[in-house]
């Protein structure tokens, strides 16, 4: 064999040993310590939270794992979530003093005794009400570590080149770039995972120590006996690097339909938002380190017209979300933020504002190509 | 008219820090520790100039907290601070930053910075 061939056969060989990332696995290329770290981080996302380990007094789930369960740890939840803000143009309130912007839907039996309640009275003050399901954390590591700049290339509020999509970056209440959440609001991953420990399951961490109200009012005494914080920081860490750990799913192998909607997900305008590979820059976690990914986002904020709108968060209105990452459609069995859509022909539908454009440019394709977009982001 | 406010305002903010420094050093030697201070940076959910009552929100992740704090009455801050804060004017929504002491009565603000935060 020729020194040629010996080179030619070796790429081919490395490109079929490709590691395939399946729902639920590492990102390939942790040390190790790293993957010992997720091993052991997984425990504590799939533990299970009582009053006597800090759960509650409000919750929407016992564990991590309650919701992020489908196909794998990780994956999304049949829960819906409901959250409820306060928008006064141009300005939105989050409701803190009543309780804060997530109505949890689940009291302890100690909560329940004190105040009568099974779950969180929304805000009077609310101005509108949300539902939000529970989506995948896969490649979360990943879109945390995409830098500031390359979010804000893919921003344009004036909407300077004529194509009717904007998109501007979402903010913290300190003012940084928004990367998580459907309204764009938390900045980083470790900020995510933090404040999800007491807000969803109501377990105060060392990073958020305090409880939040019942609705405005103080937690009843006795009703909350675990020294705060409830959850050491060590637990706080692992659980954070198993999210960070877990990597982009590798999308299936397309068929000739998949390669022909790959195409035209492209040619409508989808990926103008749903930008299919996103760069990281640099981290000390070198399997995170400048990789490009698959992320079918843009992580910006869009008008997405007065159908879809529900509540405001942070700078975003009510008709703004940010583009959802497109990562293991393959499982969903609902689609969109407040899982109305069946079917990924009715979330494509159900899209307007900056949007609309698009939507109709899909609407307009014969059934063929429609089935071809729809086996394309199955594919996903 | 506006833009004099505002020059006011902000000059308070810039000399904000000097002045309290100056206060601090004219504590004695040996005098009690000072109280530890503590940095809040957030969103305005409500100002009251009149009494200098400040609500700051801030988060971590989803899990959202108000900040109470009073900027710098003059029991505390000495009544050329409380002059100068009397300029300052912050609306619902504007990002600062809060250094403050904790005290008997809450969280006193030493050092209010509002946040440009940029426009794409």
């Amino acid at each position: 064999m020729t020194p040629q061939r010996v080179a030619v056969a070796s790429l081919l060989l490395l490109a079929g040993c490709a590691k395939v990332v399946k729902p639920g696995d590492p990102v390939p290329g942790l040390t190790r310590q790293q993957r010992d770290r997720f091993a052991r981080g997984k425990t504590v996302f799939d533990s299970t939270f009582t009053p006597a380990t800090g759960l509650g007094p409000l919750f929407n789930a016992t564990g991590c794992g309650e919701c992020h369960e489908d196909p794998v740890a990780g994956g999304r939840g049949d829960e819906i979530e409901l959250h409820a803000t306060a928008f006064h143009a141009p300005t939105c309130d989050p409701l803190v003093e009543e309780g804060g912007p997530v109505a949890q839907l689940h009291t302890t039996p100690a909560l329940k005794q004190a105040l009568g309640i099974d779950s969180e009275p929304v805000p009077p003050s609310a101005t509108a009400r949300a539902h939000r399901t529970s989506p995948v954390v896969f490649g979360r590591g990943l879109l945390d570590l995409v830098p500031d700049s390359e979010i804000l290339s893919y921003a344009d509020p004036d909407d300077r080149n004529h194509d009717g999509i904007r998109g501007r970056p979402g903010r913290s209440l300190d003012g940084r770039i928004g990367r998580f959440g459907r309204k764009a609001l938390v900045p980083t991953l470790r900020e995510f995972n933090a404040g999800a420990f007491p807000t969803e399951i109501g377990v105060t961490d060392p990073e958020q120590p305090t409880e939040e109200s019942i609705g405005g009012q103080p937690i009843p005494p006795g009703v909350d006996p675990v020294a705060d914080p409830e959850i050491t920081q060590d637990a706080v860490d692992l659980a954070d690097d198993f999210v960070r750990f877990l990597g982009a799913p590798t999308a299936a192998k397309l068929g000739k339909d998949g390669r022909r909607g790959r195409d035209l997900f492209s040619q409508i305008g989808c990926a103008s938002c749903h930008i299919p590979k996103l760069r990281t820059g640099p981290s000390p976690i070198r399997a995170l380190a400048r990789r490009e990914f698959p992320a079918y986002t843009d992580l910006l904020l869009h008008d997405m017209g007065p159908e879809l709108a529900d509540i405001c968060l942070g700078i975003a209105t009510p008709q703004d979300f940010r583009t959802e990452p497109l990562l293991d459609l393959r499982d969903a069995k609902t689609f969109l933020h407040d899982g109305q859509a069946a079917s990924l022909e009715q979330a494509i539908e159900r899209h307007g504002g900056e949007a609309a454009g698009v939507r109709d440019r899909f609407k307009a394709l014969p059934a063929a190509d429609r089935n071809a977009v729809v086996a394309f982001l199955k594919a996903l | 008219m506006h833009c004099t406010s505002r020059a006011v305002a902000l000059t308070a903010m810039l000399l904000l820090p000097v002045v309290t420094h100056a206060a601090v050093d004219r504590h004695p030697q040996g005098a009690a520790q000072p109280a530890p201070s503590y940095t809040y940076q957030g969103t305005v959910r409500a100002f009251t100039a009149k009494t200098g009552a400040l609500d700051l929100i801030t988060g971590v992740g989803m899990a959202l907290r108000i900040v109470h704090v009073t900027l710098a009455p003059a029991a505390h801050a000495g009544g050329g601070t409380a002059a100068r804060l009397a300029g300052l004017e912050f609306k619902a929504g504007d990002v600062v930053r809060v250094e403050c002491h904790r005290t008997a009565t809450g969280l006193v603000a030493d050092r209010v910075e509002r946040i440009e935060v940029p426009k794409p």
